[in-house]
């Protein structure tokens, strides 16, 4: 995807793949398309190349129901792996989670451990949790992932009131961030 | 009996033209579906148990429930008696209990028949009579068959006419309700056995045969044109409704792959997601362990250096604030010491009245400044203008007066004293 991408291609590709390199994209052109449906592009990176992912709104953000599924929520081990990431990622509770600091993969994992197994927390970032984008897996180091970057202000509000639950390696508590 | 296969409208537009060959004025046929629907219910409830010696008007009721609000029933039920379809038990004026007529209940089938099927099974009906008229070869009444295959003949042609215009002019959704009372797969099979029975047994009519033949073909031109627009429109339009559940299900099971994907050409979808509940989470995580009761500090501020002190810095930010009022205070006065600024609201609107007032007002209360805003008690409403409530408002300025700088006396007496010589 070298080249740049006309908008309408762009939005379908951004919107499908999730993220897509910034290179490729006219962003102001692309956003005046997004714009009627209450989203817009943010940064990200990803394999270290700027990227550009989709963000809803505040005000138009569809609101996940569970009786009304209209998306896969997450399950009780992975979200508890997502947390135990974004617990070692997201070393600054007063900036947005994204982009985060990167950690190991045995830390995140060691730092799930207290909630879910290992077998569970590795499946989880292998396949479920990077799948999503929720996560970026390096070789063996894990980032959050565009998914995160596109959290709306009131997502991250939220998450902001777990900061000091999220788990973490032993040894480190939210006191020392 | 529920009438659900047609619209509303081209029902009632279906009664008025089957009624009008009877009928005495315009008005003669119900609008209202709904309407037939109490007629039905009012056929159920003789249909439905004994009517041994008739039924009073409170059994009628009875039977039928609670589903017809009671005086649209009464009202039905008096019009009912009065056109016949329900006669007093043994004819005479004055009797309390009623029976149906049958040739209500035949009627209640045709326009069941023609709510469901659009009047096109009196054509198979026809075509029939014609087939059985033709098979008893020993006496084949040739001038009865000729005049139902020229019946049949003009009958295709105006359905076919009919469809032709619907096509062209009718919204998608009558015509997919209309779709679904022209499925005749076999009509033509049907029309070709009538034409080979009369090629053996009336073969003088073989002409009106061939004629019927060609009817045939145009009216199931027409239903194909028909349905080639419902799906154009309906393929534009992603109406999912164009098909019945039924062909979804054998498109599914017969088409290629290709096929199925290509209705997805132009479908984006968004990638996969996985939606991460905050409440949820919590739940999770204080079921996992023990809630902690840490409090994070809230983050330290930058340490001020010497450059940036706060007061000095909230200092700064009153003067220049004031320094702004008294631009917009003197731009307002324009020289004057004084100014009625009752008609400039409405030119500066509600918001631009509602800050020059915050700002004039600030003024008035600081006592280093001059400016004075001085507010009537009348009250003037203008619902057209904004803001619609004024209350009239004079700015004043009690300047210092200016000294003659060569004489040192005020500005004023001198002028005085230069004009009184």
């Amino acid at each position: 995807m070298a080249e740049r991408l006309d908008p309408r291609t762009a939005a379908a590709a951004v919107r499908a793949a999730g993220a897509i390199p910034a290179r490729c994209v006219d962003q102001a052109a692309v956003n005046r398309l997004l714009a009627p449906s209450g989203r817009q592009l943010v940064s990200c990176t990803s394999r270290g190349e700027r990227h550009l992912t989709v963000r809803w709104n505040d005000e138009t953000a569809p609101v996940i129901d569970q009786d009304k599924v209209v998306a896969p929520i997450a399950t009780r081990a992975f979200a508890l792996t997502f947390a135990a990431v974004l617990g070692c990622c997201w070393t600054q509770p007063d900036d947005d989670p994204y982009p985060g600091e990167p950690v190991g993969v045995d830390e995140a994992i060691a730092a799930a451990s207290g909630q879910v197994s290992y077998t569970w927390a590795k499946g989880a970032l292998d396949h479920s949790l990077s799948a999503a984008g929720l996560v970026e897996l390096d070789s063996d180091t894990v980032r959050l992932g565009h998914a995160v970057a596109a959290f709306t202000t009131g997502q991250i509000s939220a998450l902001r009131r777990l900061y000091d639950q999220l788990p973490r390696p032993a040894g480190s508590t939210a006191e020392d961030t | 009996m529920e009438y659900h296969d047609t619209t509303s409208s081209q029902f009632s537009s279906r009664l008025r033209a089957l009624l009008a060959p009877v009928a005495s004025n315009r008005g003669a046929a119900i609008d209202d579906p709904q309407l037939l629907d109490i007629a039905a219910q009012v056929v159920a409830a003789f249909v439905r148990g004994d009517t041994t010696g008739g039924l009073s008007r409170a059994q009628i009721t009875g039977r039928i429930g609670s589903q017809v609000p009671a005086e649209q029933l009464e009202t039905r039920l008096n019009l009912f008696v009065e056109m016949g379809m329900l006669k007093t038990f043994h004819g005479r004026r004055h009797e309390q209990r009623y029976r149906l007529s049958s040739i209500s209940v035949v009627g209640m089938l045709v326009y069941q028949r023609l709510q469901q099927r659009g009047g096109i099974d009196e054509l198979r009906t026809l075509l029939d009579r014609a087939r059985r008229l033709l098979q008893d070869t020993d006496h084949i009444d040739h001038d009865t068959v000729a005049a139902e295959i020229v019946k049949l003949t003009g009958l295709l042609n105006v359905f076919a006419d009919e469809l032709e215009l619907l096509t062209d002019s009718a919204p998608l959704g009558e015509l997919i309700a209309e779709r679904r009372m022209h499925d005749h797969s076999d009509l033509i099979s049907d029309v070709q056995e009538l034409n080979q029975l009369v090629t053996e047994h009336a073969p003088e009519l073989d002409r009106a045969a061939v004629a019927l033949i060609g009817a045939a073909q145009g009216y199931l031109a027409a239903v194909q044109r028909m349905v080639e627009r419902i799906f154009e429109d309906g393929g534009e339009t992603r109406d999912f409704s164009v098909l019945n559940p039924e062909d979804y299900y054998q498109a599914a099971k017969t088409v290629t792959v290709a096929e199925l994907a290509a209705v997805f050409d132009r479908f984006v979808f968004d990638a996969a997601s996985l939606h991460i509940d905050p409440a949820q989470l919590a739940d999770d995580l204080s079921s996992s362990r023990p809630v902690t009761t840490r409090k994070l500090r809230p983050p330290e501020p930058p340490a001020p250096t010497d450059t940036t002190d706060p007061l000095t810095l909230a200092e700064q930010r009153r003067a220049r604030a004031t320094e702004r009022r008294i631009r917009r205070a003197e731009q307002l006065l324009e020289g004057a010491d004084e100014t009625d600024l009752t008609g400039w609201m409405t030119s500066a609107g509600w918001r631009g009245t509602a800050e020059a007032i915050a700002d004039l007002a600030a003024l008035d209360t600081d006592t280093d400044q001059p400016y004075l805003v001085e507010t009537g008690a009348a009250l003037l409403v203008d619902h057209d203008a904004e803001p619609t409530y004024r209350a009239p408002t004079v700015l004043q300025a009690q300047r210092p007066p200016v000294h003659d700088q060569s004489r040192n006396i005020p500005v004023e007496r001198a002028a005085q004293e230069a004009a009184d010589g």
